[in-house]
């Protein structure tokens, strides 16, 4: 009797730590898979696809980690990020390199205008702290709608990524064929009739979060979660708060950046002007699916919620549509809602969460 | 007792509003009013279009209905009412008059049979609900719902 | 001498304290000339857009007194509004009493609506803007549940003709011509070109004496007490929690009200958009008023439909002038929006930091005094 007491109160707190919402998600997904055979949808094709989507997804959701970890929130500013990042790309075809080059190019090109732009942007939150994640949305806004007028007037030549009519402008999509298209996810490569696995881009990711890692194992790293966990506390410790903070934002821009190109690789198209507008979100609730809250995240949280993530965005529209194929006999496209709803609902689940941070 | 007369007064209010809604349901409801002029047929016998009939109605244009036109009027509540100046040949005087008549509640639409009416036939000849076929698909079958934060993601 | 110097310290704050719609007289006073329209034109529109949107705006009033800030969630009224025209639309009711049943429908939505928003930003104290405007996300896609998908299947709708040729979930638009401009056209006086409607004047007359006279009483009194400190408002017996939702319901009901006002003037319901850029645009006019997070009167709201809305008409023709691309304009009075609202609000939180600081620094120094 006792027993069975203790572990339903055992059950209880771990359903309380794991998050109902997080629950019911990841129950979701197992029913997605469980029930993709039988409605006619291949597993592997399924899981292949989830695993593709990954590649092209993780580091974007990799960036929201530094921000989290020195307290300033989650990372709604990720289109100022990904703004650097369309600047590199667009700079590395401008000077015509081709192929793993005009990747390789790109990183580096994007790396000066992430920094300044982290800086500028970390310097700006240090100045409201405790107001970080209304303001970092509308930093996001402003720089895609300061950008999209850029795009048109920046002087860029190169015929591949300009209107051909007007002589000017860059397009709103740009191919990368020839580019950088799938220089990550065709490297090594496994092919099977079912199966695609993108190592590259999974190793790519993979170095990257050990990067992270192991920095925040590092004396800085370790400075870095004190100031997140508590920030009087690290001051009195002798830690430059707002160094640390500023640090951390400019990490999250650079991996931002480097996000979207490794987007773009797998997705083989550019998208500038209104595009990256919206891309915080699915990022944002991707971490929070796989288990961070607002002020504390880890590696496992981003590899586990992008996972989750994108398989509910891969599996529900051909599951959830064929099995409304099965029950009302036509195609219901309700998957785009659910999707809409779920991770929603996750972010705002978090956000209602109390948080032990008091600045 | 300051909880009871809270409760009171909420009372009060959501059936106000629903009194409001219900009155606004009645007076409110439209109905579309097609008035034909054409020729109409009646056991076995034919009832000529008239040459020219103007029309007017409350909260409308007036309007004009040459022989084999249809016009269209708009009608805010159920009491209908017409008036008209009727010329039946380009000759002879006009007749004035009004077709006063209550459109039932759930009708979306009604065609008056002006000949008929000026006939005198019964009522169900130049009164009859207008039923709307379901309009063919103006654009593609599938619209797209354009709104998505995901489009890119 | 000194008269001057206290003359331009005068001058110097007031541009400090107003300097969003300075920045906006400005950008209009270049933009106007640039894009090159009749007087009468602009006239006619700005109130056009007065009537249109002023509603909307002062629907944002209340919270901001309440102390939750911006309420971004303002689009759930705007959704509820719409479930109600909908609904008007599909049986068939014409006119006024169509936009008053609509308004009457769109209550209890609202009030459900609210009364979630408030109970979450309760939760989320804080935190209320962001919550907010996460929730807009949220109930937007219920809103589509509902409407593309539960209308015409669960949900009865009698009239093919506002669903989609599949059969259920209503169509992309829904045209209010039976509605149109019945509120701006029952009492419209006309000056020349310009038509100016009167009733729907009216009714914003009557919304503002409505605010002034709402911060008279008991509830508007406890509201702004809530907003300067709820410690201090819950020790003088307020119940904070219940105060904080009741703004956001009243909050969300005058919205519905508004985006009622707002599709009757346009004369068509975009189902599934109308909603989505609305909050964003009644924070923007109403930031560039010269209101702040905490603080905002009716004589922001109409300064800021003027400036915005001024802005937002010549702007593309501006820009088209200027850069010969007309697409720089329409960028260029998006990104003034977003960069409006981000100067706000790092202007409302830089402010609010440093207020602590100093009186973290004052009690400090207190304490040293103590000390002596």
């Amino acid at each position: 009797m006792g027993e069975t007491l203790i572990s339903k109160s055992t059950l209880q707190k771990a359903v309380q730590s794991f998050g109902l919402p997080r629950l019911i998600i990841a129950g979701f997904l197992l029913s997605l898979f469980i029930t993709a055979p039988f409605v006619g949808s291949n597993f592997f094709t399924q899981l292949s696809n989830t695993i593709n989507r990954f590649g092209w997804n993780a580091v974007l959701v990799l960036a929201m980690v530094p921000m989290v970890h020195s307290g300033c929130g989650l990372n709604f500013g990720l289109p100022l990020g990904i703004i650097s990042g369309l600047l590199g790309a667009t700079l590395s075809i401008e000077m015509g390199f081709t192929g793993f080059a005009s990747f390789v190019m790109a990183v580096v090109f994007c790396t000066p205008f992430a920094l300044v732009l982290g800086l500028g942007y970390g310097w700006l939150l240090n100045k409201i702290k405790g107001g970080e994640m209304m303001i970092a949305t509308y930093v996001g806004f402003s720089s895609v709608s300061f950008m999209c007028m850029m795009w048109l007037l920046l002087p860029y030549k190169s015929p591949t990524m300009i209107w051909g009519y007007a002589g000017k402008g860059l397009r709103t999509t740009i191919s990368l064929e020839g580019f950088y298209s799938g220089v990550l996810s065709n490297f090594l490569a496994i092919r099977t009739p079912h199966m695609l696995i993108p190592t590259g881009a999974i190793l790519f990711f993979a170095l990257l979060a050990f990067g992270m890692w192991a920095f925040l194992h590092t004396k800085t790293g370790t400075a870095m979660t004190a100031v997140g966990s508590n920030a009087t506390f690290a001051r009195a410790a002798g830690i430059n708060v707002d160094k640390i903070r500023i640090l951390s934002v400019g990490m999250s821009t650079w991996l931002g950046a480097v996000g979207i190109l490794v987007y773009q690789q797998g997705f083989g198209w550019m998208q500038l002007y209104m595009a990256p507008f919206n891309m915080a979100l699915p990022a944002v609730s991707a971490i929070l699916i796989g288990g961070a809250t607002v002020n504390k995240a880890s590696i496992i949280n981003v590899v586990l919620g992008t996972f989750l993530f994108q398989g509910i965005v891969t599996m529900t529209p051909t599951v959830i549509n064929n099995l409304m194929m099965v029950i009302t006999g036509q195609g219901l496209d309700i998957s785009e809602v659910i999707r809409v709803i779920a991770s929603n609902g996750m972010i705002l689940y978090a956000l209602t969460r109390k948080s032990e941070v008091t600045r | 007792m300051r909880v009871k007369r809270q409760t009171l007064f909420i009372v009060g209010a959501v059936l106000l509003l629903v009194g409001i809604a219900v009155l606004m349901v009645i007076i409110g409801r439209g109905h579309i009013v097609y008035v034909d002029n054409k020729t109409v047929e009646y056991n076995g016998n034919e009832y000529k279009a008239y040459n020219l009939v103007e029309l007017s109605a409350k909260g409308n244009d007036p309007q004009e209905a040459f022989a084999r036109d249809r016009i269209l009027f708009k009608c805010v509540g159920q009491s209908l009412k017409i008036e008209y100046e009727a010329t039946k040949k380009q000759s002879s005087s006009p007749e004035k008059g009004i077709i006063n008549k209550k459109i039932p509640f759930s009708w979306d639409a009604v065609v008056v049979n002006l000949p008929a009416y000026f006939a005198g036939l019964p009522e169900e000849v130049w009164f009859t609900e207008f039923i709307q076929e379901p309009p063919a698909d103006k654009s593609s079958s599938n619209e797209e719902i354009v709104f998505d934060e995901f489009t890119a993601f | 001498m000194k008269l001057l110097k206290n003359n331009s310290f005068n001058i110097l704050t007031f541009f400090k304290d107003n300097s969003v719609p300075v920045m906006f007289v400005l950008i209009c006073a270049v933009c106007i000339p640039v894009a090159g329209f009749p007087l009468q034109y602009l006239l006619s529109e700005i109130i056009t857009r007065i009537g249109r949107n002023a509603f909307l705006i002062l629907a944002l009033l209340i919270p901001i007194m309440a102390g939750m800030g911006l309420n971004f969630g303002m689009t759930l009224g705007a959704m509820a509004g719409e479930i109600g025209l909908i609904f008007v639309c599909d049986w068939r009711i014409y006119g006024i009493p169509g936009i008053v049943l609509a308004m009457i429908i769109s209550i209890p939505i609202s009030v459900l609506l609210g009364w979630l928003c408030g109970t979450i930003m309760n939760m989320a104290k804080g935190r209320e803007m962001i919550t907010g405007y996460i929730m807009n996300y949220f109930i937007n896609g219920i809103y589509q549940l509902i409407v593309l998908f539960c209308m015409g299947s669960i949900i009865p709708i009698k009239h093919s003709d506002i669903l989609l040729p599949r059969g259920y979930g209503i169509r992309v638009t829904v045209d209010l011509i039976n509605m149109r401009q019945s509120l701006d056209n029952l009492i419209a006086v006309r000056i020349g070109m310009i038509k100016i409607p009167v009733f729907t004047f009216i009714l914003i007359a009557l919304m503002c004496l409505f605010i002034v006279w709402f911060r008279k009483t008991k509830l508007g009194q406890d509201m702004r007490a809530v907003g300067q400190d709820m410690e201090v408002a819950r020790a003088t017996g307020i119940t904070v929690e219940r105060t904080r939702i009741i703004s956001i319901i009243m909050s969300t009901v005058l919205a519905g009200f508004g985006m009622i006002i707002y599709l009757q003037n346009i004369g068509s319901l975009t189902t599934y958009t109308a909603h989505s850029q609305i909050g964003m645009f009644c924070i923007a006019a109403l930031l560039v008023g010269g209101a702040s997070v905490d603080k905002a009167s009716i004589g922001n709201v109409f300064l800021g439909v003027i400036l915005f809305h001024l802005m937002f008409i010549v702007a593309p023709n501006a820009g088209a002038a200027i850069t010969g691309d007309s697409m720089i304009g329409e960028y260029f009075r998006v990104f003034v929006s977003y960069g409006v609202i981000t100067v706000a609000l790092a202007m409302y939180e830089a402010k609010k930091r440093r207020a602590k600081s100093l009186a973290g620094r004052k009690l400090a120094q207190a304490q040293k005094e103590e000390a002596k």
